[in-house]
């Protein structure tokens, strides 16, 4: 898989516009998820991923992929920060604006509700603190590959998840506390 | 509205509601819910476990693509490195191998001189004790 990714991207690199395909048909279901995860939202993860893979086909193109890391890696990290992007947009215009989803055919109702579930929960954290939690909490991964996706510090993403939990305690508890 | 107006309201939503009827995969999602209540899963692995399957229909590739496509003659293309470039990134390494391979050779010699002077001083001694 990775073999056939770098030889992909090394042909895009060339000016093989055709291969750009083959990376996203290799690559859409891993990074969809990751991007309706990070955004608890089909709409915005749709425009996210959309978004990252127009500035990995510009990136290639114009030699700033460095051939070294794993493609899966570096297409993971671009998809990370649009999430980051389209969580901050989504506070900046508010609620009211959400876009519709327009290829959602194949997610299942229960993936919707738990998306719903999802969004609900961390609603209140900073988009940096929720990638971080769903990186290592929903997408299981280590608080060294989170950093690496998140380019920041392990030291760093500790942080995040303790603010992060902190938070989701303390409004647990508020809600506890209205309900009793 | 008048109560008579309501009564056929309703009536006419009843009817039209009536055919409602849960697709096939409903059984089987209640009872994975029921199950994730019932172990009192984590809210996140749960979650993380419903929404293992995600994956958008195919024809977003299509509309990735044709994103791309206006891009095609706006991207500035990777200027192609010169020699004179992989000169000057290799350069440094180059030097520092060199450098390296001068003195493991330097070491060699100093460490071959050595026995030759021994077996030259041993040869001595045996011509001086047969003398």
């Amino acid at each position: 898989m990775d073999a056939d990714l770098r030889f992909l991207a090394a042909r895009v690199a060339k000016g093989d516009d055709a291969a750009f395909r083959g990376i996203v048909d290799r690559t859409r279901a891993p990074l969809y998820r990751l991007a309706a995860r990070l955004c608890g939202d089909l709409g915005d993860a749709e425009d996210a991923l959309q978004d990252a893979y127009v500035d990995a086909y510009r990136a290639l193109r114009e030699g700033r992929w460095d051939g070294r890391s794993k493609v899966e890696t570096w297409l993971y990290r671009i998809v990370t920060n649009a999430g980051i992007d389209a969580l901050r947009k989504r506070r900046e215009r508010g609620e009211k604006e959400a876009s519709e989803p327009k290829f959602d055919g194949l997610v299942a109702a229960e993936a919707r509700v738990a998306l719903r579930e999802l969004d609900a929960m961390l609603a209140d954290l900073a988009p940096q603190d929720r990638a971080a939690l769903v990186l290592t909490s929903v997408e299981g991964l280590s608080s060294k590959a989170a950093a690496e996706a998140l380019g920041c510090s392990e030291g760093a993403i500790e942080q995040r998840l303790v603010r992060a939990r902190t938070a989701l305690r303390e409004r647990q508890g508020r809600e506890e506390a209205r309900g009793s | 509205m008048s109560g008579g107006d309501l009564e056929r309201d309703l009536e006419r939503l009843r009817a039209a509601t009536e055919t409602i009827t849960p697709g096939e995969g409903l059984g089987d999602a209640v009872m994975r819910a029921v199950k994730g209540a019932a172990t009192s899963e984590d809210p996140l692995a749960s979650i993380a476990r419903r929404t293992s399957g995600l994956d958008a229909a195919p024809e977003i590739t299509d509309a990735i693509v044709g994103r791309i496509r206006p891009l095609r003659g706006a991207v500035r293309p990777a200027p192609t490195p010169s020699w004179a470039e992989g000169v000057g990134r290799a350069g440094p390494f180059a030097v520092g191998i060199a450098l390296l391979a001068a003195a493991a050779s330097f070491v060699l010699f100093l460490s071959s001189q050595r026995e030759v002077d021994a077996t030259i001083v041993s040869s001595v001694d045996t011509v001086e004790v047969i003398e």
